[in-house]
């Protein structure tokens, strides 16, 4: 206990040294403010964007765009896992295929997701889909394949369906693999979102980040990836939840030794 | 009738022309309510011979009765207990005890009636709200055996059950097994290394070949009086004697299998 307390006193000893570092060096001009903006005046974007209110329908487009980006992601990741882990003739058939829409650098179909799909959210959505698709896609088709074929074998002499295998036996294991790639998924999500936003909207953090970089105005840049982090973080703490409910029938990590 | 009946069955895990056989030849017949324990060196298909009558695996050739029906998928009357652990991780103790019956879509509240029936049986009450890492591994069986006889199998197939246990708990397993089993005769398949486990438990204990081609080369029967105490029956002279005529025939079989292995 007392160690975690130190540990989160070290912790901020450290972000406050590096803000304080920064603000030496661009208040002594040793960095140029021009270019690395300074810590007090991004704050001061900050606390203006929330006094005129004007943050809240950027921020709230961009939050959108990537929940759903999250949640279909997700969800599609982990039906695809299951059905592909359940069934070797189709994973093999489209073995080749998964591959290499994995390492195509999805990115670059931001602009053809702008043509299909406008300017609007969809654009960003199903950009952030298929960031966060694969992540999940992966952890739950390995994951499922390495479900205990004692668990499989009893379940079906206890008179066990395919349906009921999924349901008792697949679907449950499977939700450890699921959030193990939860996190990372989540920062994926908001790329997705932002550098949807970038490429083209009239809306959302990343379009602010875009226009406050037109006029160089670096304050307000770091202002929004602050911002965005900090969502990230929050969404990050909401999974961690999530996972500590549901996987709580997992040994702690200092168990496994004992 | 038999419970159990294989005819000439042979079972190998290649297909095609050159066919190496596991287990070759076996013809065996289970009367219903026998205990019935298998012997035999490392490596020498008894866990395929369970596979096979559970219908987890298909036999190459040769045919599996149960009750006097044919055989072909996967016998939902049998209740397997695995050697390694085969509860799941995620379900309580007593969810884990309930699993076949809600599998077979039995209410939710009888079941958990029934489960806690069970886990008393097993003398586990107190410890229902648990998850399988917070049990020892002697629990984690007694879980694993109620979870198995919950559904009333007909017939109970054992993989060494018992054998990752140590020599108390493991006793104290197969007195507890034997009570359960007195209740209501099930047909038991009974797997094991281990020779005093299988007089103390059986009616008969089977001798199988060393692999591969494994298959019966004796067979004995346990005449011993029930109820037994595996620990004082082990005191018999006649359990002395069934002890030593078994190992005079396994020994050879041991031999065999670590020449081949060396």
């Amino acid at each position: 206990m007392k160690s975690g307390v130190l540990l989160r006193l070290a912790q901020l000893l450290l972000l406050t040294s590096v803000i304080g570092a920064w603000y030496v060096l661009t208040e002594t001009e040793v960095l140029p403010p021009f270019f690395f903006g300074k810590p007090l005046l991004v704050f001061d974007q900050i606390v203006v964007w929330f006094a005129d209110r004007s943050i809240f329908p950027h921020l709230g487009i961009t939050l959108l765009e990537t929940l759903l980006a999250f949640v279909i992601g997700t969800s599609a990741g982990l039906v695809c896992g299951l059905w592909l882990a359940l069934s070797p003739l189709a994973a093999s058939l489209l073995d080749p295929y998964v591959k290499a829409f994995n390492s195509m650098p999805r990115v670059i179909l931001a602009p053809i997701f702008a043509v299909w799909f406008g300017l609007g959210i969809w654009s960003k959505v199903f950009l952030g889909i298929t960031l966060v698709f694969f992540i999940v896609f992966f952890s739950v088709f390995h994951g499922v394949r390495q479900v205990n074929p004692i668990w499989v074998a009893s379940a079906k002499l206890m008179g066990g369906s395919r349906f009921k295998l999924l349901r008792y036996v697949y679907l449950p294991s499977a939700m450890a693999w699921v959030f193990s790639s939860l996190h990372a998924a989540v920062g994926m999500a908001f790329v997705g979102s932002v550098i949807g936003e970038y490429l083209g909207s009239a809306s959302g953090v990343g379009y602010l980040i875009l226009q406050a970089e037109g006029v160089f105005d670096i304050n307000a840049v770091l202002a929004g990836i602050v911002l965005l982090t900090i969502c990230a973080l929050l969404l990050d703490w909401v999974v961690t939840q999530c996972e500590r409910y549901f996987l709580r029938w997992q040994p702690a990590a200092s168990e496994h030794s004992g | 009738m038999d419970a159990i009946k294989l005819s000439g069955v042979n079972f190998s895990y290649a297909r095609g022309v050159k066919l190496d056989y596991v287990l070759s030849g076996i013809d065996l017949a289970v009367e219903a309510g026998q205990f019935l324990s298998f012997v035999g060196p490392t490596g020498c298909g008894k866990s395929t011979l369970l596979h096979l009558i559970a219908g987890l695996s298909q036999p190459s050739s040769g045919q599996l009765d149960l009750f006097g029906r044919v055989c072909a998928g996967v016998n939902t009357d049998c209740g397997y207990l695995f050697q390694s652990d085969s509860l799941l991780p995620w379900r309580t103790a007593l969810e884990n005890v309930t699993l076949g019956l809600e599998i077979r879509g039995v209410e939710k509240r009888s079941a958990t009636e029934l489960g806690m029936v069970w886990l008393d049986r097993v003398q586990l009450k107190n410890h229902h709200h648990k998850f399988p890492h917070e049990l020892s591994g002697g629990m984690r069986k007694r879980v694993a055996l109620a979870q198995t006889l919950i559904t009333n199998p007909k017939i109970l197939l054992m993989d060494e059950p018992f054998s990752a246990l140590d020599v108390q708990t493991r006793s104290s397993m197969e007195n507890l097994l034997l009570d359960l089993w007195s209740a209501d005769r099930k047909t038991v398949i009974f797997v094991t290394h281990d020779i005093e486990e299988a007089i103390s438990l059986s009616d008969r204990v089977i001798v199988l070949s060393a692999g591969p081609s494994s298959h019966p080369i004796a067979e004995f029967p346990v005449l011993l009086p029930r109820p037994r105490d595996v620990f004082e029956v082990r005191l018999a002279p006649e359990f002395l004697t069934i002890q030593r005529e078994i190992w005079a025939k396994l020994k050879q079989e041991v031999e065999k299998t670590n020449a081949r292995l060396m």
